[in-house]
């Protein structure tokens, strides 16, 4: 059955990377935008050294966890759910619910997105170089952990993916909730969460916890203790991470149970 | 008056979508508020700064009605019109198809500003009670933000035109989006910038389209800067119609060999 799933991934891959010339524009293009807001980044860090009591190389290291999780779930995510309202909208849907699969696994592995490989390999290369210019060795159980905090991360941004639209169900059209909720929210982690005020922080820990994406787990590497919250914070990354994605699964559910065919 | 109609229609397509009016408001709102934090956290650090939080707050509010008044797709539009072969029929309206463009998106643009822009920047400052320029700044700043908004609309188009040659829309504007960013001041004030980016920026059109203008609202500019500065402005956008003009007249060329 995995054997299956992996067949069906593995043709999307390839068939995007059958057009060399499109899939080589799409990667400069992709290159382009993260490389823009990265050199913003760079200016800000160059000119004042640290930002919030964080050191440049920290700052990157927050910066390397978001991009690298946004990255992989990007990769699941932003074929399927990125174009759900539309689907939803034309029935395309309905073409899906009568595989004798489970619809959302399908759905994941046949939209694919072949486009973020590039990201993968600038992220780990930032957190490669900023944990080595930090002179934080990564021994057994750190890089064990690493890998855990990015699954963690990654699936918090499928969870937020997932959850901002698959409103799409009910609403038809949720490009404002996917935009503001999640696009919007995780700006925020580009800096450390103490500069913001209390409110941001708490509602990005409890309400929408995208500080489990970076902020939290990146402070067990740095040996750093910040936040008003419990410094057990740092270790609750894969935890949150499946609780969310679990909660994401649910309404995805719900949503399949609630969904009607347009019908045209 | 033909013009005008066209801002009118794109104002009544807005009103339609009122809940991601809303979200946009708060998007952006949190937007601002991100960089207001960080720029609260730089200066309590405080070495080497040299400018003060109320010129940065203010910054940042107008940098964020810039980019409402400047948004544009018509690189997308141009993509869509060339791959289905309306461009035929463009062509042969009485009307030009760059200023049908430009007005079109001047009505959005003018929408947003109004219903949202207009509210954030009001919210801005009385939130962290941001001075008023006097009269006598505000009246150069005026036709310095338009020619901006101009200049940013022609370079847009131009990227746009290239459609012709790359066939999709999407590369082209994310382009021009990266050289915006990147040497515009939308994202952080050009005195941040190192000096060798600054010197690059130098040469090219964008920084008179955000930069300029905000730098004149706050005051940093004496009266022969400014009208230095208005004096570019009109040399980039004679460039720029020339580039325009040029490439436009190619285009048509080349269409005609092709149409039959």
């Amino acid at each position: 059955m995995i054997g299956l799933y992996t067949a069906f991934a593995r043709i999307s891959f390839l068939t995007q990377l059958e057009y060399r010339g499109q899939y080589f524009m799409r990667m400069v293009s992709k290159i382009l935008g993260w490389s823009t807001g990265f050199i913003m980044l760079m200016v800000l860090l160059q000119k004042f050294q640290t930002i919030g009591g964080w050191s440049i190389y920290e700052i990157l290291l927050l910066y390397a966890f978001d991009v690298l999780s946004y990255s992989i779930a990007g990769t699941f995510c932003m074929g399927a759910f990125g174009k759900l309202p539309g689907m939803i909208r034309q029935g395309e849907l309905d073409g899906i619910l009568t595989k004798p699969v489970n619809p959302l696994v399908y759905l994941v592995s046949t939209k694919i997105s072949a486009g973020y490989t590039s990201n993968y390999i600038i992220a780990l290369g930032i957190i490669i170089f900023s944990l080595r210019k930090l002179g934080i060795a990564l021994d057994g159980f750190r890089s064990v952990w690493l890998v855990l905090d990015i699954i963690g991360a990654s699936l918090i941004q499928m969870a937020g993916f997932m959850i901002t639209t698959i409103p799409a169900f009910w609403l038809y059209k949720s490009d404002g909730l996917y935009q503001l909720f999640y696009k919007n929210f995780t700006e925020f982690l580009k800096y450390p969460l103490s500069i913001y005020n209390v409110g941001v922080q708490t509602l990005l820990t409890f309400i929408l916890p995208y500080a489990f994406i970076n902020y939290y787990p990146v402070q067990y590497f740095l040996n750093k203790e910040e936040g008003r919250f419990a410094s057990c914070f740092m270790f609750l990354t894969p935890i949150v991470g499946i609780l969310a994605f679990f909660a994401a699964y649910l309404l995805w559910l719900r949503g399949l149970r609630a969904y009607h065919s347009t019908g045209s | 008056m033909m013009y005008m109609t066209l801002i009118q229609c794109s104002f009544k397509q807005q009103i339609q979508y009122k809940w991601n009016l809303l979200f946009h408001i708060i998007g952006d709102f949190l937007r601002i508020y991100i960089k207001v934090c960080i720029w609260k956290a730089l200066l309590k650090v405080g070495k080497g700064i040299g400018s003060d939080f109320k010129s940065l707050a203010a910054y940042t509010v107008l940098a964020t009605m810039v980019i409402l008044l400047t948004k544009s797709s018509v690189a997308r539009d141009l993509a869509d019109r060339v791959r289905s072969g309306m461009i035929a029929v463009d062509m042969i309206r009485p009307i030009s198809l760059k200023w049908y463009f430009f007005f079109r998106q001047m009505g959005e643009n003018l929408f947003d500003f109004l219903f949202e822009g207009v509210l954030i920047a009001f919210l801005s400052w009385v939130i962290w009670d941001l001075p008023f320029p006097g009269i006598s700044v505000i009246l150069p700043f005026i036709p310095c933000l338009l020619a901006g908004i101009v200049i940013m609309f022609y370079i847009q188009y131009i990227f746009g035109l290239l459609v012709f040659w790359m066939k999709d829309g999407t590369y082209t504007n994310m382009i021009t989006n990266a050289l915006f960013v990147l040497f515009s001041g939308i994202e952080i004030p050009l005195w941040f910038y190192p000096h060798w980016l600054r010197t690059i920026g130098e040469f090219l059109p964008f920084r008179y389209i955000v930069h300029e203008p905000i730098t004149i609202w706050l005051g940093q500019k004496s009266g022969r800067e400014i009208a230095m500065t208005l004096i570019m402005q009109g040399f980039w956008l004679l460039v720029l119609y020339l580039a325009e003009r040029c490439l436009w007249s190619f285009i048509k060329k080349k269409l005609e060999i092709q149409g039959g």
